[in-house]
C-alpha cells in the first residue's frame, strides 16, 4: 500500500469518525433538550420554583432599563451621524461661501454691498427715530437769544440738529424725502480761519448777502457760501441748488 | 434485504453507543464537541470560549473523542466481562 493510499484511508476515517460524531452529538442534544423541556415543564408545575410577583417586577423593571438604555444609546448615535452629517454640510458651504468670496469678484461685491446696505439701513433707522421725533410730533425749534438765526428752511429739508457755545453754532438740516441729503448753517466767532476747498470747483463767485461781502462755491454737488457779518463769520454747506443757500443766508437774522 | 436491515441496526447500536459515551464525557469536553459538531463554531471562536490557541483546538477535539471511544470499549469490556 502507497502511502498516498494509507493517507487517503487516514482521511476517509477521520471525515467517518467527524460525521458519526456529528450525528452523535445530534442525537445527544435533542435528548438533552427534551430532558430540559420536560424539566421546565415540572417547574413550571411545581409552586415552589414559580416565579413570584416581585421578581416578575423586577425582571420587567430590568428590562425597561435595557430598552431605554439602548434606545439612549441609539439616539445618541443618531443625533451623532446627524451632528457630523451637519458639520459636514456646513463646512462644504463655509467652504464654498469663502473660496467664492476670494475668487470670483462678482460675488464679493454683492455680498460687500449687501453688508453695506444693511449697516446703511440701520444707521439710517437711527436717524429716522431721532428726526421723526424732532419732524412729526415737536417741531425742532431754535431757540437761540440775542444770535443770528436763519429763519428760512430749505425746500424739502427739515432741521434735525442743533448746538450752539461761545465759539460756534450749527444747524444741520436734512432731506425729508432722501435723508442723504444734508446742509449745514454754521456761525463761527471772529477767532475762527474759514478755508473752503474751491480746487477744481465748477464756480466760485462773489456774492453779497443782505449787504455784506461773501463767496458762492459749487464743486460737484456741494454748494457752499461763505459770507461775514458783524465780524462773524457765516457758512452754509450742502447738498442744495445755489439759489436756495444763497436764500438761507439772506434770511439770516439777528435775533433778540 | 436481510443484512441490509441488519446493517442498519448495528450502525443505530453503534451511534447510540456513542451517543452514550458522549454524554458520559467532562461537561467541558461535551460543550468542545457541540461547539465544533453541532453549532459549527470555527476553531477562532471556540479557542476564544476556552481562553486557548486557536491551533490547540484539533489537539482538544482528539483528546475528547479519544475519551468518548475509551468510554465504549470500557463499556464493551465490562458488558462482556
Amino acid at each position: 500500500m502507497s502511502n498516498n493510499q494509507a493517507d487517503g484511508i487516514k482521511k476517509l476515517n477521520e471525515e467517518y469518525e467527524d460525521g458519526l460524531f456529528r450525528l452523535a452529538i445530534s442525537d445527544e442534544a435533542e435528548k438533552e433538550g427534551h430532558l430540559l423541556t420536560e424539566e421546565n415543564e415540572q417547574l413550571k408545575n411545581d409552586p415552589e420554583y414559580a416565579l413570584s410577583q416581585e421578581s416578575i417586577d423586577r425582571f420587567e423593571r430590568i428590562l425597561k432599563a435595557k430598552i431605554k438604555e439602548s434606545k439612549k444609546k441609539n439616539k445618541k448615535i443618531h443625533f451623532l451621524k446627524m451632528f457630523n452629517k451637519v458639520a459636514a454640510v456646513m463646512f462644504a458651504v463655509i467652504t464654498v461661501f469663502s473660496m467664492t468670496m476670494m475668487t470670483v469678484h462678482a460675488f464679493r461685491v454683492h455680498v460687500l454691498n449687501f453688508l453695506i446696505n444693511i449697516k446703511s439701513n440701520y444707521t439710517s433707522f437711527q436717524i429716522n427715530d431721532d428726526s421723526k421725533a424732532n419732524s412729526n410730533n415737536q417741531r425742532m425749534d431754535i431757540n437761540w437769544s440775542n444770535a443770528y438765526v436763519p429763519t428760512y428752511i430749505p425746500n424739502g429739508f427739515e432741521i434735525t440738529g442743533t448746538s450752539a457755545d461761545e465759539a460756534m453754532k450749527k444747524i444741520i438740516y436734512t432731506g425729508i424725502k432722501d435723508q442723504a441729503l444734508n446742509v449745514i448753517y454754521y456761525e463761527y466767532s471772529s477767532s475762527f480761519s474759514i478755508a473752503i476747498d474751491t480746487e477744481n470747483a465748477s464756480l466760485v463767485k462773489k456774492i453779497y448777502i443782505n449787504g455784506n461781502s461773501g463767496t458762492l462755491s459749487v464743486k460737484k454737488d456741494i454748494v457752499t457760501v461763505v459770507w461775514e457779518m458783524d465780524g462773524l463769520i457765516f457758512t452754509v454747506q450742502g447738498q442744495l441748488s445755489s439759489e436756495e443757500a444763497i436764500k438761507l443766508a439772506e434770511s439770516v437774522k439777528f435775533k433778540k | 434485504m436481510e443484512d441490509e436491515s441488519e446493517k442498519k441496526l448495528m450502525e443505530k447500536e453503534s451511534l447510540e453507543t456513542l451517543r452514550e459515551s458522549i454524554s458520559k464525557l467532562a461537561q467541558s469536553q461535551k460543550d468542545l464537541l457541540y461547539f465544533k459538531y453541532l453549532l459549527d463554531m470555527k476553531d477562532e471562536e471556540i479557542a476564544k470560549i476556552f481562553d486557548i490557541a486557536p491551533n490547540s483546538v484539533r489537539q482538544y477535539l482528539t483528546r475528547a473523542r479519544r475519551n468518548a471511544r475509551k468510554l465504549i470499549e470500557t463499556e464493551v469490556v465490562y458488558n462482556v466481562k
